[in-house]
Formats: C-alpha cells, sequence, structure tokens
C-alpha cells in the first residue's frame, strides 16, 4: 500500500511538472495534452482515495468513464495537430480502455487492476516528455513551426 | 549536397536579408531540392501564401512553412519574396532551356525537372511523414493510433504469458 501511494504520489508529480513546463515552453497541443494528463491522474487518484467508500464496480465504472474522456480529448488533439506523439499517447490510452474490458487471466486482483490503470498512464508521461522536448526542439530549429 | 553549397558560397557572396536587388545566385541550391520542396516553391513564385498553398497540396500550413523555412535558411536567411523572386528566374531559365532541347547539366546527369534523383536523396526533407498529411490525415492519422495499441497490447500480453510461465517454472 505504501508503494503504491509512494509510486502514484511521483507519477502525480511528474504529470505536475510536465503541465508546469508545457504551460511555460510548449504550444497549444502541449498545453492540453500535459493538462488533461494531469488532471485526470489527479481524478484517478482521488478515485482510488475515494475507494473504501464505494463499491468496486462504481469506481470501476468511474474510472472507465474518465478513461473514455481522456481518449476523446487525445483523439480530437491527435487527429488535429501536426505532431507524431499524441498518436502514441492515443494508443496508450486505447490499451488502458481494453485493460478495462479485458478479464486478465494471467493476473487478478487489486495489483492487475492498479497496473493496468497506471502502467500506461506512466508510459504516457515519458511520451508527453519526448513530445515537449521534440517541439522545443523543432521550435529553436525552424522558428516558423507552428501549431 | 555539401559541393553544390560550396560552389554557390564560392562563387558570389551570400546575400544580406536585405539584398533583395541583388542577383539570384541561388540555382545550384534550387536544384538540389526534393520534389516536394519543389511543389511548395512553385507557388511560392507564383505570390501564393502559405494558407493557399497548403489548401492546394492537402498538407498542414505549418508542414508548408516548415518546407520554405529550410530552404530559406540553407540560402542565408533571404526574405521569402525575394527567394520567391529568384525562383521564378530559375524556373524560367529551365523552360527556356528545356525548350532549347539542352537541359542544363552539372556534373554527369542531366537534370529532371524536379532536381536530380541523387539531389532528392541527399537533401533532406523533415516533413511530417506523408501518411500523415493529406485529404485522408484524420483516417490516417486513427490508423496509426490503432497499429499503435495492437502492437502495444500485443507485447503486453505476450510479456505477461512469458511472465506467467516463468512463475510456473518456478
Amino acid at each position: 500500500m505504501t508503494i503504491g501511494f509512494v509510486f502514484l504520489g511521483s507519477a502525480m508529480t511528474v504529470s505536475a511538472l510536465l503541465f508546469g513546463v508545457a504551460l511555460v515552453r510548449g504550444t497549444g497541443p502541449e498545453r492540453l495534452l500535459a493538462g488533461t494528463l494531469f488532471v485526470s491522474g489527479l481524478l484517478e487518484a482521488f478515485i482510488l482515495w475515494l475507494g473504501p467508500s464505494l463499491k468496486e464496480s462504481v469506481q470501476e465504472g468511474m474510472c472507465l468513464l474518465l478513461d473514455l474522456v481522456l481518449f476523446a480529448m487525445i483523439l480530437a488533439i491527435a487527429l488535429r495537430a501536426n505532431r507524431l506523439y499524441p498518436l502514441w499517447l492515443g494508443g496508450l490510452q486505447l490499451v488502458t480502455l481494453a485493460c478495462h474490458l479485458a478479464d486478465l487471466s494471467v493476473m487478478s486482483g487489486a495489483k492487475a487492476n492498479a497496473a493496468m490503470q497506471w502502467v500506461p498512464f506512466c508510459a504516457q508521461l515519458m511520451v508527453m516528455t519526448w513530445g515537449l522536448f521534440a517541439n522545443s526542439t523543432s521550435r529553436r530549429r525552424d522558428p516558423s513551426w507552428t501549431t | 549536397m555539401l559541393g553544390a553549397l560550396t560552389v554557390m558560397t564560392s562563387s558570389r557572396p551570400a546575400h544580406a536579408a536585405g539584398g533583395a536587388d541583388e542577383g539570384c545566385d541561388l540555382a545550384l541550391l534550387f536544384e538540389g531540392l526534393t520534389f516536394k520542396q519543389h511543389e511548395v516553391f512553385e507557388m511560392v513564385s507564383d505570390n501564393r501564401t502559405s494558407k493557399e498553398i497548403a489548401a492546394r497540396l492537402g498538407i498542414t500550413e505549418s508542414a508548408v512553412n516548415q518546407r520554405i523555412e529550410s530552404v530559406r535558411l540553407r540560402a542565408g536567411s533571404l526574405p521569402r519574396a525575394h527567394l520567391a523572386r529568384c525562383y521564378r528566374e530559375f524556373r524560367s531559365t529551365r523552360s527556356a532551356d528545356w525548350l532549347r532541347g539542352a537541359p542544363v547539366t552539372h556534373g554527369a546527369e542531366p537534370l529532371h525537372p524536379h532536381g536530380s534523383e541523387r539531389a532528392m536523396a541527399k537533401s533532406a526533407d523533415v516533413d511530417m511523414p506523408s501518411a500523415t498529411s493529406g485529404l485522408n490525415r484524420p483516417l490516417h492519422r486513427m490508423l496509426m493510433i490503432l497499429m499503435i495499441a495492437a502492437t502495444l497490447m500485443i507485447l503486453a500480453v505476450g510479456g505477461l504469458v512469458v511472465a506467467h510461465m516463468l512463475i510456473k517454472l518456478q
């Protein structure tokens, strides 16, 4: 449980840092995506925190709904922005949605649920970091680079 | 590519940004452009805006600006209008030569209207992949998202199966 909270806290700290960097150094798509990831991470953490007071099915339903909304937002940006990394964010979010729906026969229980929720999120944070760095480099190299 | 730039710099000095009244000595640069850059510069020389060029070619405005900017930087950050004028002269020179039946050659190979194959291979075009531009752009991007998700899921499931087998072995 303690390890889980440490992991969760680290992921949220990185997410907040990325959002801050995107606000300062990024352009429209970077700010939207980083903000979306940060807010969705906060909301998922809040749902987990409410855990004992909610039915498991209600908790899972709320997480699924949140991930669906997150996928819709990432998709909208990925289809319009002239960047490659939102496609990876969309792919990872699809994986998260698939994990919601799939029955994991290899692992089950709280650990599997935690893994399927947070591993893709961590991968998304890494992709977002790459995207911010790549965009910053592109704009430094080519001043006419726009959204 | 480097050879072309060396020849260009050794003939006349590079134009300053404000030297729009000087002649155009950029033929070697234009001959080394990629097909996509020629596509864009043909319309730039017709004084079309980036927005119009993007609409005609079915790409984004930023892709158009990127193609123009990469050539501008290689030409010594010349103004766009100056480059447009130079490209117009370059284009008219090529047309005249072709009409005479004597294509201009530099080295052993005759020049293709959109630059030699070697020049096209050498010059780096830093555009987005063609699957993410054009009229079917949203569909292509959606398919790429699905492919990425499918690949990741296959890798994840494969990893889980291997982990499960390893746990069973213990």
